[in-house]
């Protein structure tokens, strides 16, 4: 069974898919277990959806086009 | 598989043909856009960080040799750009020890000495997005644009390491550093709210 050491440098490096299948289980066996690398592992993703919200939403496509235009007439003249 | 710039592409860009450039600036100008205003820059600073990533890529077009895509090959010269401009502003963060901080949770056997505190869920509450802005702010440029690039743009591994310009080894590590300093940070901030 991994350490709660293990388990979290996994999670925040982010290759749990690269582990053998064997390791896969015992990992996700140990967070099915553990109180605290359960939370660490929903923070950790987290990070990633908070991400997504702030900075994933489409650009605005009425500003995009003027800039599309302003970068035509800049740089085909 | 990352598709690579096909010939006929390239040659009509070097040329400036067939309204290459037009093309190119109508399919990449949103995601570059995206991406200056996802590093933190302001919108008139990420507009002008776009423009200056077309204007050196129709300079260096002649250079481009069709081994990545034209996005990496574009993103990439973005990278660089966004590099210069936070080196002009002065917010290049002085090295830390993140390895050590990661560390520090644990003891010798691998447990929690430190158990980590903070929200676990609500990433599109008003206070997490607030926290989230503010401890980017404090990210070196690689290690957001890294973090960006996976989580926000979903692009590949191999394709992060092109326009960054690194193994896959240090890919790994600018994550690691991101997701730890980030993590650390939100905890502060709840912990002191």
């Amino acid at each position: 069974m991994p350490t709660c050491h293990d388990v979290a440098l996994r999670i925040t490096r982010g290759d749990v898919d690269t582990l053998s299948f064997y390791k896969r289980i015992m990992l996700h066996l140990h967070l099915s277990m553990c109180k605290v690398c359960g939370p660490f592992e929903r923070q950790i993703k987290l990070l990633s959806d908070a991400f997504r919200v702030k900075w994933g939403k489409p650009t605005d496509p009425e500003s995009v086009e003027k800039l599309q235009n302003k970068l035509k007439e800049k740089l085909l003249g | 598989m990352a598709i690579e710039a096909p010939e006929q592409q390239i040659s009509d860009l070097k040329n400036r043909r067939n309204g290459s450039v037009e093309k190119c600036i109508e399919l990449y100008t949103g995601p570059l856009l995206a991406t200056a205003l996802g590093l933190g820059f302001s919108r008139d600073a990420a507009e002008e960080l776009v423009q200056t990533t077309f204007v050196a890529f129709l300079e260096a077009i002649d250079r481009f040799e069709g081994r990545s895509q034209l996005k990496t090959y574009l993103f990439g010269i973005l990278y660089n750009k966004a590099s210069d401009m936070r080196r002009l502003r002065g917010r290049e963060e002085a090295s830390e020890n993140i390895e050590e901080m990661f560390e520090q949770r644990f003891d010798v056997k691998g447990m929690w000495v430190s158990p980590p505190r903070g929200p676990e869920e609500e990433a599109q509450s008003k206070e997490v997005q607030e926290w989230i802005e503010r401890c980017a702010e404090n990210l070196p440029i690689n290690q957001r644009m890294a973090f960006f690039l996976k989580e926000v743009e979903d692009q590949s591994t191999t394709e992060i390491c092109k326009i960054l310009d690194v193994s896959t080894t240090n890919l790994g590590v600018l994550l690691f550093r991101a997701k730890t300093k980030l993590r650390e940070c939100l905890e502060k901030r709840w912990l002191s709210k």
